[in-house]
């Protein structure tokens, strides 16, 4: 039932030019005010024209993402191999965890700008976003640690292997399939965490593309608000397809995901 | 040519009246008695779940029974080699890398691990797999490879669970006699557990017989005949009636098992 490898990237591709076409030809047709919903052609106008200002200000939310992924990775790995180590740390520890991903992240944005302090809404940001992208990472990364083979525990036993071995030889690799798909999960998350604590913690000095959106919602520049939509998209998607292809690459030869 | 290592009078494993009772109550082993001498080749025989597998694990000395006592001359972390009912090898590791692992776990020099995992190669018959995957081997290669891990110490014990039960047939009287002729070279002591009377009737000098709930030892076969065994031992009439004699002492006990 697998799928030819052409029609993968052909289907979505065709649906999606379809969509734009059907689209375009109905907002012509029922011909609709280009502030409620424009054309397709009316947001490439609106980026074409305003280009510079939101390659700026993706690179800005994008590199706020990649700092918030990239903390998020270390520290839910580094909090989840103290976790195998020590259970009772990992029971003292893990409720406050998971508190800390229930709560909105909308909801402690104002105390984390306060804390952080107004004028270092960069460091906020990353900091929210940070707390919404490490969990995926860390309960996924502690079952990897702990979905080992027992017969290969045995085997460490057997052999007198110290638990310094047991966590390089054997735990972390068993874990690596469990992180890199919770990697792809969590760079999304970390995207959508810098974009949710713009809206609250920017302010009009604000680079990022979440204040290009509000500031074109408020201006009723549709079209543009179209435009730094589906940057943001972008950027997610490439961010997904990068990281599953890292896991194509690192698994390909062993395990049954990639296979 | 294959010939029996001697037999001598020295006992490398003895359990004397041992128990194991499981959590929960249920008595999976109940005063059970054996010696195994150096240089013998011992199978185990006994219906599903009658508590094989523990009886290894107390062997190995990964478990500790609740009463009795097991005394073992292969107690040092490399004097013992077991091969686990399933092959057991770490699917990110190439095969030379898992077969090098006990040497690894005991920290020897990397060039003493380089001619040792060469050799245990050699053994197998895996000399060309070296840098295979686990998951590019067929299943007989895959359980060669975890007997070439077993046998990189040098062990002077080796405990086999079932190695080939997931084996077809014609696959597992090759791998037999491959175990047969190791087994004479090295002049190893082994300890080989089987659900299948023609393994037991092929493989072992003496064959102990199992019963289950609660596992008891509940008789010994002794199989006079000379080493080296091959076809014309499995075809001969002798191996028939010896097997048959099994299986009469095996329904005796309560048990049924494969042919
Ligand atoms: N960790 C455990 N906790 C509780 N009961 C167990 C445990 N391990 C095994 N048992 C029980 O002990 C009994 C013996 O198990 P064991 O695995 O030794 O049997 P076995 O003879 O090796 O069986 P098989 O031929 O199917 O491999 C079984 O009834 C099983 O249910
Ligand atoms: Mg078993």
């Amino acid at each position: 039932m697998a799928l030819p490898g052409w029609l993968r990237w052909v289907a979505p591709v065709l649906l999606g030019v379809v969509v734009l076409l059907l689209w375009q030809w109905l907002v012509r047709a029922l011909a609709l005010p280009v502030y409620l919903l424009p054309a397709p052609s009316d947001i490439w106008r609106a980026a074409i024209d305003a280009w510079p200002l939101l390659l700026l200000s993706a690179w800005h939310t994008l590199r706020l993402a990649l700092l918030a992924f990239l903390l998020a990775v270390a520290g839910g790995v580094l909090i989840a191999v103290a976790f195998s180590q020590s259970r009772v740390l990992e029971a003292a520890l893990y409720p406050y965890a998971v508190v800390l991903q229930v709560t909105p992240v909308v909801a402690i944005a104002p105390l984390i700008l306060i804390w952080v302090g107004v004028d270092n809404a960069a460091t906020a940001v990353v900091l929210l976003a940070w707390i919404v992208a490490f969990f995926p990472i860390l309960s996924n990364m502690t079952l990897g640690l702990r979905s080992v083979d027992p017969g290969l525990r045995s085997l460490f036993r057997l052999y007198g292997g110290s638990r310094w071995q047991e966590l390089r030889l054997l735990r972390l690799p068993a874990s690596l399939p469990f992180l890199l798909s919770a990697m792809k999960v969590s760079a999304g998350l970390s995207l959508v965490g810098v974009v949710v604590a713009e809206f609250v913690a920017g302010s009009g000095t604000s680079p990022g593309l979440a204040w290009r959106i509000i500031e074109a919602g408020n201006r009723l520049q549709t079209a543009r608000m179209f435009a730094a939509l589906l940057l943001l998209a972008a950027i997610g998607i490439s961010l997904f397809a990068m990281l599953a292809m890292l896991e194509r690459r690192l698994l390909a030869r062993w395990h049954d995901s990639a296979r | 040519m294959t010939t029996e290592p001697a037999v001598s009078n020295k006992v490398v494993i003895a359990l004397q009246q041992v128990s194991r009772r499981f959590p929960g109550g249920l008595l999976a082993l109940d005063d059970i008695s054996a010696e195994i001498h150096e240089g013998e080749f011992v199978t185990i025989v006994g219906p599903s779940g009658c508590g094989k597998s523990t009886l290894l694990a107390l062997m190995a000395g990964l478990a500790q029974p609740d009463e009795g006592q097991v005394n073992s001359l292969a107690r040092r972390p490399g004097e013992l080699g077991m091969v686990f009912q399933e092959p057991t090898l770490m699917p990110w590791a190439t095969v030379a890398d898992n077969v090098a692992l006990p040497l690894r776990l005991l920290n020897r020099p990397a060039g003493e691990i380089a001619g040792r995992v060469e050799r245990a190669l050699h053994d197998v018959d895996l000399a060309g797999f070296a840098a295979s995957l686990p998951a590019e081997l067929s299943g007989g290669m895959r359980m060669r490879a975890a007997i070439a891990r077993a046998l990189v110490t040098s062990p002077r014990l080796l405990l086999m669970d079932e190695p080939f039960a997931a084996l077809d047939e014609m696959t597992r009287e090759q791998m037999n006699e491959q175990l047969l002729a190791l087994w004479s070279r090295l002049g190893i002591t082994c300890v080989f557990v089987t659900h299948s009377l023609y393994e037991a009737a092929f493989l072992s000098r003496r064959v102990l017989i199992m019963s289950a709930r609660p596992g008891r030892i509940t008789g010994e076969m002794r199989i006079d005949e000379p080493y080296p065994r091959g076809a014309q031992w499995r075809d001969s009439g002798g191996f028939a009636a010896m097997r048959a004699a099994l299986a009469h002492r095996l329904r005796a006990t309560g048990g049924t098992a494969a042919a």
